[in-house]
């Protein structure tokens, strides 16, 4: 794998990070020296590795159906960066 | 012996508890702030002191002995807790800006069943934004120094709970541990730090890293100080789902008929003489005293480093998605949601973060996962079959913690991989969940520590700190204060 | 040349929120209309360090609910995160299942458009939690966002492409509507949310050629489902007469309908930029779902509503319009079942409970619940009319009694003397003295003017204080005319 600065790219937007173009510069050849590095996972033989391992840790615990109190909405929107105090606002979105 | 802070934990919170005594938690506190305001300084080890709290606390828990009610085992004991647990009331950063000035609602887990235990929270220690990283170099608010060297690093990611422990300014501290944040810094500090089976400990509250890898562990200067801590925070918790029990403590073995096992591949990784001298001779001791070593291979140890940096990258880039400006935190304006959640994520991660959640995300993305993740995923499953076979032929494995002893501040902030490779010898226990702790052996010629790091099987953590314990005994090596340490009483 | 023929094909999306008590991976109430973020939790809003525990009920109620819809249910089953980002998306991924849902390969059956039986197969039907709701405040630049749906516990629910048209998309969701409804999993409700749905439309031609597929969102009625499908049908249709646009040149994409105008507006192209990295979910262990538990709940589960629907049309001989109010909600067609017995006709039951009952029920605005007396009791009343010990216009009266006073219909009629008359002599006496009160309208009946008849009958009847055999009445009165009976 040949890390370029279009790939650097595709994965900051889906990261949802906007890096400036020093960032970018300086990301291409770091995660090119780390994804050789870890590229090794590929020279191992799976072959035989038994998925039915990983399942054998326990099965969950459940919660019953019991209700817990919330939050005060006061406390909800306490950390948020704009509210209205009674909804979290946010740059136009599509409607649901 | 000249502070009260310098017991050891059980008698410590024994004589705050008895009413008869004149040790009291306020004592503690004030002890504990004083070498704190002294210090730290210098050190760096906390973001934030919670000096009237812990005082108020330490006065409710003194009135509650005084009016004879029991407290529980770690009363009046200071807590330095890593600032990637929440606290309530307290500001909770991961040394991170993204996080504003965000102040959690409820405590974690650890941190309440810690205080439920009778321990007062002395304030946050500084780590590596998010937990990433191998120095606390990575903190938005600076570095943390070694105690032992300041000029050099502490370790990392949990370097603050690792050298406030160190230099004697907090006797216990709550690390997290993904691929060795509580073990390494322990050995680059002389102490002893514990990595829990996965599971063991409660991840509520603990800010993920990487959720299927990440345990809170103790630091303490012995390891009974750290079971002490460990018994508090352990069992199921109905807040997490992999929280889980496990069978009762194996009784503590002797060293007699002990088998220790020695991994072929990790015997000396990083190539640091010194390291490897200190841990061979902590396994002369050892088998002097009647255990027997178990020579052993390990070859799926060698993609430790690969895996780990695909898994926890990967479950990271998932895990920091929440951080978008919506609902707490640093917010970049902007007057459409898109750009909004770039250009807050650009300005409120740090350079290690940001290349880590790139890594993951483009680990699981579409036309890589299976080559990338899945693969990664596949030899973890097999890493643990393997390491779970090994442990049938021995009781512990025992290995150096870090490659090399604390290393200059800046030495690695060029080349994250190399940074990366600090973990080489600790990210294999969180692959296969198994429970590690890294314990003092010796210092090197310049005076700085090095740990020997001891591994078991799933739930014997008991085994693991038994086992240190003996150490010790063996070897007469345990936590030595470092120089500025002796500079305050 | 005329255009070339084609075939719709529809497969439809589903999400259905299970009906708990509580959220899904929290303990916060899940509850329609209620204040803004005030059902919300450190779960709900994604706070660092929060993590999920899954509701016992959601699981239960997914395991119920798949097996409702003939589904087989997983031994094991695990949870996935699917991963975007949207403001009402508080963690930035979607707790989901990917690839070991909890159901897999049922089917439900409905009527087809050519009349036959047409069955849809379900692929697979997984649990996921739902996110929160965001509203465009008019005339500002921003919006606002409620957290108190995050969590609340869904199933997806997704068919293959085996609808062929608008009306047999409908007759699916009106069909799952009541099968969920039967199940007693789902309120089902559109209109508050609780069952919404994607079609995804595209038309195969003859010659192998098909459009690319559509999917609509923001659908909140069966009917809208039917007005968007054939929408698109137009829509797509013309776009590959007059453009060519097929599968092969045009990507798929998501469009949204718009209830006002009856039509589709593109949304967004389905491309690369759709990927969501799923990877398992590391904060909820696999569930091993506890064979004990699908046994009890596959032996709970009521018969299939539009089983009930066709049985009581072959072994109750009801007709189909009775069958299907009948069998529409569940709690009628267990009414009406317990009204049933060996000396009453269904038939009966079915008329008296759907015209006097319900006209009660209706005009009360109340539902079957609010009957104020057991179904056996009427089935007792419907024993009478069957018997012919009431007739139509005292069973009437009884049922009021029964209504208001709970006075049982056999007691009623001994008490009040409603009984029919049946006795021959009775009858005759009152035909006679009617045929010598009305002679000319006798005369006209006798003449072969049924309609005249009437008032010979109404004097008969009155004579007998309208408790006369209606069937004895009119038979007696052609006897007495010399008329064939």
């Amino acid at each position: 794998m040949h890390v370029t600065e279009t790939l650097v790219r595709h994965v900051a937007r889906l990261a949802r990070i906007e890096l400036s173009d020093g960032e970018v510069a300086a990301m291409v050849p770091q995660l090119d020296r780390i994804l050789g590095h870890v590229e090794a996972v590929a020279n191992v033989d799976v072959a035989d590795a038994d998925p039915a391992s990983a399942d054998a840790v326990p099965s969950a615990a459940l919660r019953p159906d019991v209700a817990a109190p919330s939050l005060e909405r006061r406390v909800v929107l306490r950390n948020a960066p704009a509210t209205d105090q009674v909804f979290f606002l946010a740059p136009k979105v599509l409607e649901d | 012996m000249t502070s009260p802070l310098d017991l050891p934990v059980a008698e410590m919170a024994a004589r705050v508890a008895d009413r008869h005594d004149s040790l009291k938690a306020a004592d503690l506190v004030d002890a504990a702030l004083a070498r704190v305001r002294a210090l730290d300084g210098r050190v760096r080890a906390f973001l934030h002191v919670a000096e009237e709290g812990a005082r108020r606390a330490a006065e409710a828990l003194d009135a509650r002995v005084a009016r004879g009610e029991a407290v529980g085992p770690l009363a009046g004991v200071p807590l330095a807790v890593k600032d990637n647990l929440a606290v309530a009331g307290m500001p909770l950063t991961c040394a991170s800006k993204i996080l504003g000035g965000y102040v959690p609602p409820r405590d974690a887990t650890v941190v309440a069943r810690a205080v439920a235990a009778g321990a007062i929270v002395l304030g946050k220690t500084n780590l590596d934004e998010f937990a990433m990283g191998s120095s606390t170099e990575n903190s938005a608010f600076g570095p943390t120094r070694n105690p032992f060297d300041l000029e050099r690093v502490p370790g990392g990611s949990s370097g603050g709970s690792a050298a406030a422990v160190a230099a004697g300014m907090a006797p216990l501290a709550l690390g997290s541990d993904t691929g060795g944040s509580v073990r390494q810094p322990a050995a680059l500090c002389g102490i002893v730090g514990h990595k829990p089976t996965y599971g063991r400990v409660s991840r509520s509250g603990l800010v993920a890293f990487a959720s299927s890898l990440d345990q809170v562990g103790p630091f303490a200067r012995t390891t009974q100080d750290a079971a002490a801590l460990l018994r508090a925070i352990e069992g199921p918790d109905p807040l997490d789902a992999t929280s889980r029990a496990f069978p009762a403590a194996r009784p503590a073995a002797g060293l007699s008929g002990l088998r220790v096992g020695v991994v072929e591949e990790l015997e000396g990784a990083g190539g640091d003489p010194e390291v490897a001298a200190a841990v061979g001779r902590v396994r002369a001791a050892l088998l002097a005293r009647g255990a027997t070593a178990v020579p052993l291979s390990l070859p799926l140890s060698k993609a430790g480093i690969p895996v780990y940096y695909l898994v926890a990258p990967a479950e990271c880039s998932s895990n920091l998605a929440r951080f978008d400006g919506m609902r707490y935190g640093a917010r970049v304006d902007a007057p459409e949601v898109e750009p909004l959640y770039a250009r807050t994520r650009d300005a409120g991660f740090g350079a290690e973060v940001k290349r880590r959640v790139l890594l993951g995300t483009f680990a699981l993305s579409a036309g890589y996962a299976d080559a990338y993740y899945k693969r990664a995923m596949a030899v973890k499953t097999r890493l643990r079959v393997e390491l779970a076979a090994a442990f049938s032929r021995c009781d512990v494995i025992l290995s150096a913690t870090s490659p090399f002893p604390a290393f200059r501040v800046g030495e690695k902030a060029g080349d994250p991989l190399s940074m990366y490779l600090c973990d080489v010898l600790t990210v294999t226990a969180n692959l296969a969940g198994v429970p590690a702790a890294s314990v003092p052996a010796g210092l090197t010629a310049g005076g700085l520590p090095v740990g020997a790091q001891l591994w078991a099987a799933e739930g014997h953590d008991d085994l693991v700190l038994s086992v240190g314990a003996a150490v010790r005994e063996a070897t007469g090596l345990g936590y030595v204060a470092p120089a500025i340490a002796k500079e305050v009483a | 040349m005329s255009a070339p023929a084609y075939r719709v094909i529809v497969g439809m999306e589903v999400h259905l929120q299970l009906r708990t008590r509580t959220k899904c991976f929290c303990g916060c109430l899940a509850v329609y209309g209620a204040e803004p973020n005030v059902h919300v939790c450190d779960v709900c809003l994604g706070l660092p360090g929060a993590l999920p525990v899954l509701n016992a009920e959601a699981l239960r109620l997914g395991v119920r609910t798949g097996l409702a819809l003939g589904c087989t249910v997983a031994r094991r089953t695990k949870w996935d995160r699917k991963n975007y980002f949207y403001p009402d998306l508080p963690k930035g991924y979607q707790i989901s299942q990917y690839d070991r849902p909890l159901c897999t390969d049922g089917a439900i059956e409905i009527d087809g458009d050519d009349g036959a039986t047409r069955r849809v197969r379900i692929r697979r039907a997984h649990l996921e939690e739902d996110t929160g709701k965001s509203f465009h405040v008019a005339g500002t630049k921003h919006s606002r966002i409620d957290l108190n749906r995050c969590g609340t516990p869904l199933l997806e629910i997704v068919s293959e492409p085996d609808l062929a048209s608008a009306e047999e998309a409908g007759r699916y969701l009106e069909e799952l509507r009541r099968i969920v409804a039967y199940a007693g999993t789902s309120d089902g409700n559109m209109q508050e949310g609780n069952l919404r749905c994607e079609p995804n439309v595209n038309l195969v031609y003859e010659n192998g050629d098909r459009t690319p597929i559509v999917e609509v969102k923001n659908v909140n009625s069966v009917a809208g489902v039917e007005r968007a499908i054939r929408f698109e049908v137009e829509r797509q249709d013309r776009e590959y007469r007059e453009h060519g646009r097929t599968s092969k040149n045009t990507p798929r994409s998501t469009r949204g309908f718009d209830d006002t105008t009856g039509t589709t507006v593109h949304q967004r192209t389905k491309e690369s930029a759709d990927d969501y990295r799923y990877f398992p979910e590391p904060d909820l262990p696999a569930v091993d779902v506890d064979p004990a538990l699908v046994e009890a709940e596959r032996a709970s589960l009521p018969e299939r509503p539009r089983t009930r629907r066709l049985r009581y049309v072959q072994a109750l001989q009801l007709s189909a319009y009775d069958a299907g109010v009948l069998t529409a909600d569940r709690r009628v067609a267990d009414w009406f079942e317990a009204a049933l017995g060996p000396d009453r006709t269904a038939k009966t039951v079915a008329n008296l409970l759907t015209g006097e009952v319900f006209a009660r029920l209706n005009a009360a605005g109340k539902a079957i619940d609010a009957v104020p007396f057991p179904p056996a009791r009427l089935g007792e009343l419907a024993a009478l009319v069957d018997g012919r010990v009431v007739n139509a216009p005292t069973a009437k009266q009884v049922l009021k009694l029964l209504w208001e006073t709970g006075e049982a219909p056999a007691a009623a009629v001994a008490r009040l003397g409603l009984a029919q008359v049946s006795d021959p002599e009775a009858v005759r006496a009152a035909c006679e003295a009617a045929i010598a009160a009305e002679p000319a309208a006798a005369a006209a009946l006798k003449a072969g003017n049924e309609k005249a008849g009437g008032r010979v009958v109404g004097h008969a009847m009155k004579a007998l204080k309208g408790k006369g055999d209606p069937t004895l009445v009119q038979r007696t009165l052609r006897q007495l005319l010399g008329l064939p009976s």
